[in-house]
This record gives C-alpha cells, structure tokens and sequence, in this order.
C-alpha cells in the first residue's frame, strides 16, 4: 500500500468535489435546513410524546445524519458509476501502477470526508434555525460522521461499481438509506412505537448513529457509547468485505 | 530478468464464460517494432491488449512485457507501458491539463519533471493551446491526442494503441498516424489493434492478422500480401439483380481462385484478370456498371484466410 498514490486520489477527489461544491450545497445541506424550518414553523413547541424537547431540534440530528449517509453512499457510488461506466476515466486510473486496494481505499476515504464536510456544514448552518448551543462537545460529531461516512460509502462504492445504470443507483438507494434513516428514530421517539418493532429499531445501526448524535447535539451528552464503538470495529471488516468485492468487480 | 523481446505470449487465453477471447496465442515483438494486430470486431485484439496492461487476468497461458509477467509483476509493468484505449478514458471533471498532471503524478513521476513533460506531450499531440481547455469542449480528434499525450506522459518503453483512429475524421486520423510515425524514432515498441487494413499497412513492421481468438496469419505486410502471389483482386459493380448470377457464373470458372459478393458488389481473386474482365465484359456487358483491378491488400489477405471481410 502506498500512502501517496492514495493520497493523490484523494486530493484529486476533493478537487472536484470542492469545484462542484454549489451542489452539494444545494441538495445535501439545504435539504436538512429546509426540513427544520418547515418543522419548527408547522409544530413549533407542540408536545409530541416521547420528545422532551422542540421537535425541529429532536429531528435535527436525523437529517444531518440523512445528509451524511446520503453523501456516503450516493456521491461515492455516482463518482464510481460514472467514471466506471460513463467517463470511463476509471480505466485511466487502473491503467497506472495504482493497486485496486489503493483505489479502494482512496475512494472509502474521500467518500467519508466528503460526508463529514457535508455533514458538518448542514449542522452549522441548521444550527442557526432551532434553539440548540453550540459546544466544544461537537467536535465528538466528527468520529460519529467519519464512521457513518465510511459505512455508506463502503456500501455506495460497492452498488456504483456494481450498477451500470444511475436510475439503478440512485432508486437502490433510496430504497436503503431512507427506510434505514426513517426508521432509525429521526421523526419520532423509539420508545413510542410497538414493542416487537422497536426490535428492529433498535438492531438499526442507523438508530445507533442518530441517537449517538442527538445525545451530543441536543441533550449534552458525549454521545459516543458501546454503539458507536462497535460501528467503529465493525468499520474493519466492512473494509476488508469491500475491498475483496471491489477486487473482483474491476478484475476478471 | 528482461530478455530482448518487449512482449512474448505463449499459449495466452482468455475464457469468458463460454466464450473463447483468445485463444493460445504465442507471439514475440522485438524492442522498437511496431506491431499491428490486424482482424475484425470481436477477435480478440483488445481482449489481448487488456490483458498485457494487466486490467484482466489470462485464463490459461503466459504474457511478459520487458521481460515481467503481467500477473505476477502487474505494478512494475504498468509503470513501464503507456494505454491508449479505444474509449477516451478522460476525467471531464478535470481540464487538459490538469488530466495530464493527475496522471503524472499516479505514475509517481518527480514533482520537478512534470510541467516540463506537460508542455512536451502538449507540443507532440499539438494540444498546447487547449492546456487549459475543459475535456468537454475538445474535439474528438483533439481527445483522442490528449489520450495519447496522457499515455506519453511517462515515458512509457511500450506503447499499446487499441484502435486508435476509429470513429475519427480522416484529417485526425492523418494526424493520428504523424504522431505515431514520429514516436518509431524514440525507440518505443509499439503494439496498434486496428481494423484498417490501411491503417497496418502504413505503420506497421509486422502485422499480426487475428481471428476468433487466434493470430491466423503474420509477417510484413508486404509477405503477407505476397502469398497471394501475383493475383489480382477484381471488383464489378454489378446491376439490374445480375449479382448472384455473375457469382454463380464466375465460381465455376477455373480462373477465379475465390469470388466473393457484397450487395451489387462482387469481388474476384484470380491470376488471370483479363480472363475475369473479358468474361464480365462480354457475358454481362449490360449489368457491369464499373470494373476495377488492384494489387492485394490486407484485407484481402484476411478474407483468402477466413472467407470474409474485416467489416462482418
């Protein structure tokens, strides 16, 4: 492995990123901020049971983990398809002495950053439309965004190398991050839905990621729990699965 | 160890499925050649290509380039050949020249060296002006040099060339060949697929005709058109719906060596071409429309070994 041929990716990926950034901008970031402010107009201080607090605020962690993991998953999956399938600037790549793992790598890691950039731009400018404080104590929102960036952008690189088509990908995941999301506690209090279904909520590792960042955003807390840590150890073999399987996409 | 061969193949095969690509295919190009692999579509030319730049893995077989395998040594033997695809493998996101230095830099050329290599790859391809241009507002033509100038970028010893004019203009294409021609100078092996006869005949040392998977027939091109001996290939047009006539009429005489038809087109190799014109002359008078004689070319070369034309 070597580190500067996976940096180099990187940087290139970042360029390109940054240059397009207006985008991003428009669709990751102001959807979040968008979703709280036509909350905290429609709902206001309105009791929802279960939630202890404004719900623009309760919701807020949600949609900023919404933006991270759509990131994750989406920018690195159509980076992928298109270079793969469309541009066909993924042959350029893999035509120079570059492994398959350092793309790999380079492609999980620029993927995760750009969730966290995402992620951390959304939650500042969210953060001016509801009633929460700022603290040193988000800093601790980094590791909680680079695990869950790395997580789907594990999964994005895999269906975008996979999927030849953008509708595929973009209805696959759909198909995966909202139900995931939706269902990981964003709109409502886990304790407040059927017993055998908070089951499922609870295995959500989604539910994990959004409960970890409303602890640190909304209520104070670190945040960083068993959960976490064991999305973190979970983050190796995840690594090692994608590699393997992107191997065998690019190589026959 | 390098040995003084830039590519040997022995017994090289690919399987898809059930597909054969390439099919036990042993070849030796010396250092400096510029080899052709000639055939249609679909028989294996870029299948082997693909291979030799490592992106696939041979089934069965072996293929070393400057003396490396290509599956045990993928990484040393990627850093010493340059790729010309048939795809302009271009990243849109980045300008001309800003491909060309993304490209240097993955092949871990000194940060020093760069610029100064732009500028020459530049000046080759005659892309100076567009150093700055986006990939998307390039021509064609002016796309394909800047693959090349990409693959040049690090001073590759064996350049592979996959069909590098096809779907150019003919003025690209001239100029295509110029930059090619040019390169025979610096001492660089390179191997050009292509499906034009013409193409092969012009640039290349030694032609390698390839079909379904195997090299059928090799040599210059001049030896390779010379086992035609002194035939002659004539070609009527033929009119009023009197092709399959003709076609019938001329297989059966003893002068035509192979006949072959294609729409109101009919193609004769023969010995005797005055036998051949004076029958279509006399017989058909009224439905030949044109006639033509010339000396054998590649693809008549291709068709006397396969019985069908390059374009099938």
């Amino acid at each position: 492995m070597n580190p500067r041929s996976v940096w180099i990716i990187i940087e290139k990926e970042q360029y390109v990123f940054f240059k397009y950034f207006h985008s991003e901008v428009a669709n990751a970031i102001l959807f979040p901020v968008f979703m709280v402010w036509t909350m905290q107009v429609g709902i206001g201080d309105a009791e929802i049971p279960g939630i202890d607090v404004a719900y623009a605020s309760y919701i807020m962690p949600g949609l900023i983990m919404l933006t991270v993991i759509s990131t994750g998953f989406f920018n690195t999956g159509f980076v992928m398809m298109f270079e793969k399938s469309y541009t066909d600037a993924f042959e350029a790549l893999v035509q120079t002495p570059v492994t398959v793992h350092e793309i790999c790598l380079a492609k999980l890691v620029s993927g995760t950053l750009k969730s966290m950039v995402n992620g951390g731009v959304s939650l500042l400018v969210v953060a001016l439309f509801i009633d929460v404080e700022l603290s040193w104590t988000w800093l601790l929102l980094l590791p909680i965004f680079a695990v869950c960036g790395f997580f789907f952008s594990c999964i994005g690189l895999l269906m975008g190398t996979y999927l030849k088509r953008g509708y595929e990908l973009g209805t696959w995941g759909n198909v995966l991050t909202f139900p995931l999301t939706f269902f990981g506690g964003l709109f409502f209090a886990v304790s407040q839905i059927p017993a055998d279904l908070q089951v499922a909520v609870k295995a959500n590792p989604v539910t994990w990621m959004i409960t970890s960042m409303r602890e640190v955003t909304v209520y104070g807390g670190w945040g960083i729990g068993w959960e976490m840590l064991a999305l973190l150890v979970a983050c190796v073999p995840l690594y090692l699965l994608t590699t393997l399987l992107f191997k065998r996409l690019v190589i026959d | 160890m390098e040995t003084g061969a830039a590519i040997r193949l022995q017994g090289l095969t690919k399987r898809f499925e059930d597909v054969v690509a390439v099919d036990h295919v042993d070849l030796e190009i010396p250092k400096g050649e510029i080899f052709g692999l000639l055939g249609p579509n679909g028989a294996g030319k870029t299948t082997i290509i693909r291979m030799l730049g490592g992106l696939i893995l041979p089934s069965e077989g072996t293929a070393a380039v400057l003396g490396l395998d290509v599956v045990a040594d993928t990484k040393a033997v990627k850093s010493r050949i340059g790729v010309v695809p048939q795809k302009n493998v271009l990243d849109r996101d980045l300008n001309v020249r800003r491909n060309l230095i993304y490209h240097a830099k993955l092949h871990e050329m000194p940060r020093a060296s760069i610029k100064p290599k732009v500028d020459e790859v530049l000046a080759f391809t005659e892309l100076k002006d567009k150093r700055d241009a986006d990939v998307d507002d390039l021509s064609g033509g002016m796309k394909r040099r800047l693959v090349v100038a990409m693959a040049m970028m690090h001073d590759p010893e064996v350049l592979f060339l996959d069909e590098p004019t096809t779907g150019l203009d003919p003025q690209s294409r001239r100029m295509v060949w110029e930059r090619i021609r040019s390169l025979r100078g610096r001492g660089i092996t390179i191997v050009l697929t292509t499906h034009y006869m013409d193409e092969a005949d012009m640039l290349c040392d030694r032609v390698g005709i390839i079909d379904q998977g195997r090299i059928i027939a090799l040599g210059t091109a001049a030896e390779l058109k010379s086992r035609l001996g002194r035939e002659a290939i004539v070609v009527a047009l033929i009119r009023g719906g009197m092709r399959d006539e003709v076609l019938a009429d001329v297989r059966a005489r003893p002068f035509a060596l192979e006949v072959h038809g294609e729409g109101d087109r009919v193609s004769v190799r023969t010995r005797d071409k005055k036998a051949v014109a004076e029958l279509l002359l006399t017989k058909y008078s009224g439905a030949v429309e044109t006639i033509e004689f010339h000396e054998p070319t590649l693809e008549d070369v291709f068709i006397s070994l396969t019985g069908r034309e390059l374009r099938e």
